[in-house]
């Protein structure tokens, strides 16, 4: 997801938490003000009271569930070494500190306030003041009550006296004598003999309940204070009426006595406000449990709340920098395209939008460079296109001789796998190929000597045989560099130069043809003619000179045709039959034949028992070893014994594979003025040599592919000529890889 | 002394919250109920014993105005369906404490009656004592057989004052619900 949106998917998580946060906490703050409310007896929210309890209880919990779901995000994210975790947990302490602690305080003293505040609404000395007023019209309704007892049983008494017949007459009298509101005389069982009543309108009389009649049944009188029809107080009485008679039914009267006006205000004022004040004592304890409870509700709420806005707060607060920070490892992990959203106008609203610009620029920056990298990429692989294509190699040294570049052609040349090679110093390089040692020295020599630029020849004898490289070298500061660095360009013209030199010889030979042999045989048969003519005709001493003459005649042109067949055979191109050759028996052969020429001669054959094979014509192999073979006999000192050693050896490289034949002798060795152009035609230390023996060699091992040169021995006298002929393939796996040694006189 | 309050009011509240919802005491019970059939009315005869909690006798001595409610309900039993109330009823009385008299006075708050009683006993008798209360009519029933009467008595504490509102809700010392008395209507 991209930055921005995430941001904006964040915010939209924000509001809709903040707004549930504010729903929450306004239905909070609306429960614990109804709650407040019930407590102060209003009638509305005395119902839901337990509702709101229950509510604002919940509430609660889902704040501290809140709180709790904030504090393992917080956990978990300072353990995550999240951007800007540590930076939330400071600012949620610093606020959680600062809303808190005020709000502990402020319930303290609230607290404290509460407790006095109740506690003053209650006094000893008025409690003791209520009880006594209470006492005090206990005792004054107690003596009127005596009284009105005296006055009834004495009434029971006159009453005893009259008859049941007569009591519905007089009960009227006797109640206007008593004062009292109403007078009823019935039997034990609660039947009504007579009844008397101020009020006209009560036809029935109030009885007494079950509990006063069992008393009166007991023989105790019945006197207390009760409310009778709910007009106020009354003094009820109900006496036994003495039994005067025998024979008549056991009577009871009940007299009802009205308590004056004031005296029942008083009353019930004294009784109301003792009851008030007991029920606000007893309530004490409970009112100041249940301000404690809301208010400890009010501190949870306000103190939950304050916790939770300090988280979302802090949140929002350091969500900006918290981006920052994000935005920054985003950039130092190279994603140049984080764009923040800007809180605001403020000052972190200005670092972003800074932050912004920089990643907008360095983006920019980047993309330029991008850009440049991109175009130098394709110069340089068009480059590498035109130096792949190109038939010449192409080398390219840093100041430290390294490798930097070499094309496909100068790997093909050289013999080199080039994807192992680049950047490793032409040393190290030679290390691992090492017939390109020539090839160092020549371009070390030219660049120590600071030349800019050169050019010359190289032999090297790599993989693919004897090359011939031409070389041009150049020393130049690239732009943007400081340094030298050293290009060579080289070709193999191995081929060119065999041709020019094929070509030459053939024009040479052509020319011995043509000019020296077609005279020679004229030259010849008029030798012998003029022998043959003359011979027998001349004088003893003229025969004699002239047999002596034209037999020398006749050997010298013999000599001139043998040396221009020489040339002819020498400068003619044979078609090559190249087959897989065997060395050793061809070798072999070649010894076997000079062994018994020259009782002299002692051959040694150390030959490998490496089954390699060549690509060669075995015959003009063979006349290879029989030309360098011969030559070595004839380098033989006069009457002494020749020791010829030949031995093979398969020489394996990187990008070389030989085998090598030396052929070493204990002759005189070659003369160091000569020894270095032995192998050109012409050059030869022998009287009667044509000088074209080792040119032969020189030139059917070229033609091969090989390389041949000369040398004097070190440790002993004699010269030895080595041959390096590229291996084709290998035979079958010999059981030795011993070099095989045939010792033979 | 602020912190040695804050700490009583915080091990009272979780006092009372701890203590909430514990099981009630059963001390209203209902000592037998039953119907009989007459004036083309059934009519219920029951004994609710209240055996009220000393908190509750206390408040009341300390002029606490006490409200119980006695219900009954009529289920009728259907096959295949849960039982349906078919009648319900509830009596309310309400208990109060004079001290200048030391009487104590029971009003049926439905009917407006007021009965005055020298002991708390006598009261509490009074109320728990339903003698031919008035069930239902008789013309709508066919089969009374698949009728149930319930009463059970509880005190109501949603007009308790309100400061002892939250101890009454989370104390089960107020919270007297008897247990439902089943008889079979007759």
């Amino acid at each position: 997801m991209a930055p921005v949106d995430h941001q904006v998917t964040m915010e939209r998580g924000g509001r809709t938490i903040l707004l549930i946060g504010v729903l929450l906490f306004g239905c909070l703050l609306a429960s614990l003000l109804s709650m407040s409310k019930a407590l102060q007896t209003s009638a509305q929210f005395d119902e839901i009271y337990a509702g709101l309890l229950i509510f604002n209880t919940l509430g609660l919990l889902t704040l501290v569930v809140l709180i709790g779901l904030n504090i393992r995000s917080l956990i978990k994210q300072v353990r995550e070494r999240a951007a800007g975790a540590r930076l939330t947990v400071r600012m949620v302490t610093m606020f959680v500190i600062l809303s808190v602690t005020p709000v502990l305080i402020l319930y303290s003293f609230s607290l404290d306030f509460l407790y006095r505040g109740i506690n003053s609404w209650f006094d000893l000395r008025v409690e003791r003041a209520l009880e006594d007023s209470l006492e005090l019209s206990r005792l004054g309704l107690e003596n009127r009550m005596k009284d009105l007892l005296r006055q009834s049983e004495k009434m029971a008494e006159d009453i005893s006296r009259t008859q049941d017949a007569l009591i519905p007459f007089e009960v009227d009298q006797f109640r206007s004598r008593s004062g009292a509101d109403e007078l009823t005389v019935m039997t034990r069982q609660g039947i009504i003999i007579g009844s008397s009543s101020t009020d006209p309108d009560n036809l029935v009389p109030d009885s007494p309940d079950e509990t006063v009649l069992f008393q009166v049944l007991q023989g105790n009188s019945y006197i207390g204070m009760d409310t009778i029809r709910n007009a106020g107080l009354s003094f009820r009485v109900v006496v036994n009426v003495p039994n005067s008679r025998i024979g008549t039914e056991p009577r009871i009267m009940q007299a009802l006595y009205p308590v004056t006006e004031r005296v029942n205000d008083l009353a019930q004022n004294v009784q109301s406000a003792f009851t008030q004040y007991e029920e606000l004592s007893y309530l004490r304890e409970q009112l100041k449990l249940s301000f404690v409870l809301i208010l400890t509700m009010v501190l949870l709420f306000s103190m939950f709340s304050a916790v939770w806005a300090a988280f979302y707060s802090a949140r929002k607060l350091a969500a900006p920098i918290r981006d920052l920070a994000e935005g920054t490892k985003s950039v130092a992990e190279g994603d140049y395209h984080t764009r923040l959203p800007v809180p605001g106008n403020d000052e972190l609203g200005f670092l972003v939008a800074s932050f912004n610009a920089m990643t907008r620029k360095i983006a920019s920056a980047r993309d330029e460079a991008r850009r440049s990298q991109d175009e130098a990429e394709t110069q340089h692989k068009y480059l590498e296109a035109v130096l792949e294509r190109l038939s010449s190699g192409v080398l390219v040294l840093d100041a430290e001789n390294c490798l930097r570049t070499v094309n496909i052609s100068g790997g093909r040349i050289l013999g080199m796998d080039i994807s192992e090679i680049i950047g490793h110093s032409f040393s190290r390089i030679c290390q691992r190929y090492k017939h390109l040692e020539q090839l160092q020295n020549l371009f070390q020599s030219h660049i120590d000597q600071g030349e800019p630029a050169w050019d010359q020849q190289v032999i090297l004898f790599g993989a693919s045989g004897r090359q011939v490289l031409m070389c041009r070298g150049t020393s130049i500061v690239p732009a943007g560099e400081k340094d030298l660095v050293h290009i060579i360009v080289f070709d193999d013209i191995t081929a060119l130069l065999q041709g020019q030199r094929d070509a030459a010889w053939s024009e040479m030979a052509r020319r011995l043809a043509h000019e020296i042999k077609n005279p020679l045989t004229p030259i010849q048969l008029a030798a012998e003619r003029l022998r043959h003519k003359y011979l027998g005709a001349s004088s003893t001493d003229q025969a004699e000179t002239l047999d002596r003459l034209t037999t020398t005649i006749i050997k010298q042109v013999e000599t001139m045709k043998s040396m221009v067949n020489a040339f002819s055979d020498y400068a003619r191109a044979p078609v090559m039959a190249p087959r897989d050759v065997d060395l050793n028996p061809l070798l072999e052969e070649v010894a076997d034949l000079y062994r018994d020429m020259y009782n002299n001669v002692t051959i040694t054959l150390n030959l490998t028992e490496d089954q390699s094979v060549i690509s060669a014509d075995a015959g003009r192999l063979r006349q290879v070893f029989n030309n360098v073979i011969k030559n070595a006999l004839d380098a033989g000192r006069q009457g002494e014994d020749l020791d010829l050693s030949v031995s093979t050896a398969h020489i394996s490289q990187p990008a070389m594979d030989y085998m090598e034949i030396r052929i070493r002798d204990s002759g005189s060795g070659v003369n160091e003025d000569i020894i270095s152009t032995v192998f050109e035609p012409y050059v030869t230390t022998k009287q009667k040599g044509t000088g074209l023996g080792l040119a032969i060699v020189k030139k059917i091992v070229e033609e091969h592919g090989g390389l041949v040169w000369i040398r004097n021995n070190q440790d002993a006298p004699g010269a030895c000529v080595v041959i390096r002929l590229p291996v084709n393939k290998r035979k079958s796996a010999p059981e030795s890889a011993a070099t095989r040694n045939r010792g033979a006189v | 002394m602020g912190m040695k309050l804050t700490s009583r009011a915080v091990s009272g509240v979780l006092f009372l919250l701890l203590s909430a919802g514990v099981c009630a005491a059963q001390e209203i019970t209902v000592e037998h109920a039953s119907s009989q059939l007459a004036d083309s009315g059934y009519y219920l005869d029951a004994q609710v014993n209240f055996n009220l909690h000393d908190d509750l006798l206390e408040a009341l001595d300390h002029g606490v105005d006490l409200e119980v409610r006695i219900i009954v309900r009529v289920k009728e039993k259907r096959k295949w369906l849960w039982d349906r109330v078919y009648k319900e009823r509830t009596l309310k009385f309400k208990l109060d404490h004079r001290p200048l008299s030391d009487v104590y006075i029971v009003r049926n708050v439905r009917k407006s009656e007021r009965r005055q009683f020298d002991t708390l006993e006598n009261a509490l008798k009074y109320m728990g004592k339903i003698d031919r209360y008035y069930l239902m009519n008789d013309k709508k029933i066919t089969d009374a057989s698949g009728l149930t009467g319930l009463i059970r008595a509880e005190m109501n504490v949603d007009n308790l004052p309100p400061p002892l509102k939250p101890i009454a809700f989370l104390s089960n010392k107020w919270q007297m619900d008897g247990k439902w008395h089943r008889w079979t209507i007759r």
